[in-house]
């Protein structure tokens, strides 16, 4: 394998820290990694502990940190887009102005991740347009929510290679590890749907556990919200499902309004308040990792998932990531060329979707378990929108 | 597919009826046209229409 070029669109992102960790991996042979970013004063802090990071790693790789994306692109193996147009502050009136007509404000469900897809897929498509003439064999790995949306935008606008990327699935695993006490390697999701709009049943060692698991999160405090919410026992157990914690609010709308209007922050408001912190330990010269208060942002396993997911593009033997691409047959109630959040088994450029839900006269199973027809439903019509 | 098609095509007709589509929105439908205004408003600088 031929060392990478990697381009970080965003790269002044306080995630890039926790990317930098990842690529300086040995797993991955990288020659150059350009940040790009439009905010010079993200640009120069995150980039200066990016700098250090790669230094006191002995500069196994070239960084290059820009304002402008034409030299990042060139020649670049892999585009990565982790962008926030307009900055937390956007996402911030999305949140209030949602919440102030009385609906869900959040940063990818509903009102509040349709305005940052309307600032979002433009920007993207753009830098996709950029990439046909500056890197045309490169992979499109795209972060950025409303990463579905996005990852559809590309699909019916776009052009080249392009995967939406997200972190929720390997941390949902490993939090079902931790839960069975295993190694995450013995667990496979039979997962299905959209980003974060996703359901799984639970395999350890092949064997069906989600039953099980189900009376786990019932019964254990610790493993709860293990799925990113406390659903009622009821209905986890009426599912048979493992649901997305986003799920919340759908299945518990006005309760989630109700708490959202009456928190002292929004998440915009809380990350934000992280990002400064954050942002001034990373202009303290005297620190070359990631600090840990990092955690406290969000993205557990950004890294892990984008590094093992750039390893298997180019050498991979057929692992399985969960990504958001077209469905060919995962979500069979949907046209194959629609993007789906579905396993895939990635193998040095080839990506094979592995189907999890079966069609049988009319009703729609994970092994032996009939999913619900609400279920169906409600992927159908938030694809529909 | 409509949020999509509004963002590409920058149309606020198409931005209503992805809105009116959303199941969050079942029962607010009366709420939507001032908040698409409310965000488009917000947001001009970045969306543009």
């Amino acid at each position: 394998m031929n060392p990478l070029k990697i381009a970080v669109i965003g790269g002044g992102s306080t995630y890039t820290p926790e990317l930098i960790e990842g690529l300086l991996a040995p797993e991955l042979a990288v020659r150059d990694v350009a940040l790009v970013d439009t905010d010079p004063r993200r640009l120069e802090i995150v980039g200066g502990l990016a700098a250090r990071m790669v230094a006191a790693a002995g500069e196994p790789f070239r960084l290059l940190l820009t304002g402008d994306r034409a030299p990042a692109l060139d020649g670049a193996d892999v585009v990565i887009t982790q962008l926030r147009v307009g900055g937390q502050a956007a996402r911030i009136l999305d949140e209030r102005i949602s919440l102030g007509h009385g609906v869900v404000g959040q940063e990818t469900t509903g009102p509040g991740g349709f305005a940052k897809a309307l600032r979002t897929i433009p920007v993207i498509l753009d830098i996709n347009r950029e990439m046909t003439e500056r890197c045309p064999d490169a992979w499109l790995i795209n972060f950025t929510n409303p990463s579905g949306l996005i990852t559809e935008a590309l699909q019916r606008h776009g052009r080249g290679k392009f995967i939406g990327l997200c972190n929720y699935p390997l941390t949902l695993k490993m939090n079902i590890a931790k839960a069975f006490e295993v190694d995450a390697s013995r667990i496979t999701l039979a997962y299905f749907g959209l980003n974060h709009l996703s359901w799984s049943r639970v395999l350890v060692d092949g064997a069906d556990r989600t039953d099980e698991l189900i009376e786990i999160m019932i019964a254990q405090p610790e493993h709860r919200e293990l799925s990113g919410f406390a659903f009622a026992p009821e209905r986890l157990r009426a599912l048979g499902l493992i649901p997305s914690g986003y799920l919340r609010y759908y299945y518990e709308t006005e309760r989630m309004v109700r708490e959202l209007c009456e928190a002292p922050q929004t998440r915009g408001e809380l990350v934000r308040d992280v990002e400064a912190r954050l942002l001034a330990q990373y202009a303290d010269a005297a620190i070359t990792a990631k600090p840990p208060e990092l955690q406290q942002r969000g993205g557990a396993w950004y890294s892990t998932a984008a590094v093992r997911l750039i390893r298997d593009l180019w050498q991979g033997e057929g692992r399985e990531h969960i990504l958001n691409v077209a469905n060919n047959g995962a979500l069979p109630f949907l046209p194959p060329g629609d993007i789906a959040e579905t396993p895939v088994l990635v193998n040095s450029e080839r990506l094979a979707v592995r189907p999890v839900l079966t069609e049988r006269n009319g009703e729609y199973y994970v092994g032996k378990h009939r999913v619900a027809d609400e279920v169906i439903a409600l992927i159908k019509r938030v694809k529909a929108y | 597919m409509l949020a999509v098609q509004a963002a590409v095509e920058r149309s606020r007709g198409v931005a209503r009826q992805a809105l009116a589509a959303h199941p969050l929105l079942d029962e607010h439908h009366e709420v939507i046209p001032a908040l698409l205004e409310d965000l488009l408003e917000a947001h001009r600088e970045y969306i543009g229409w």
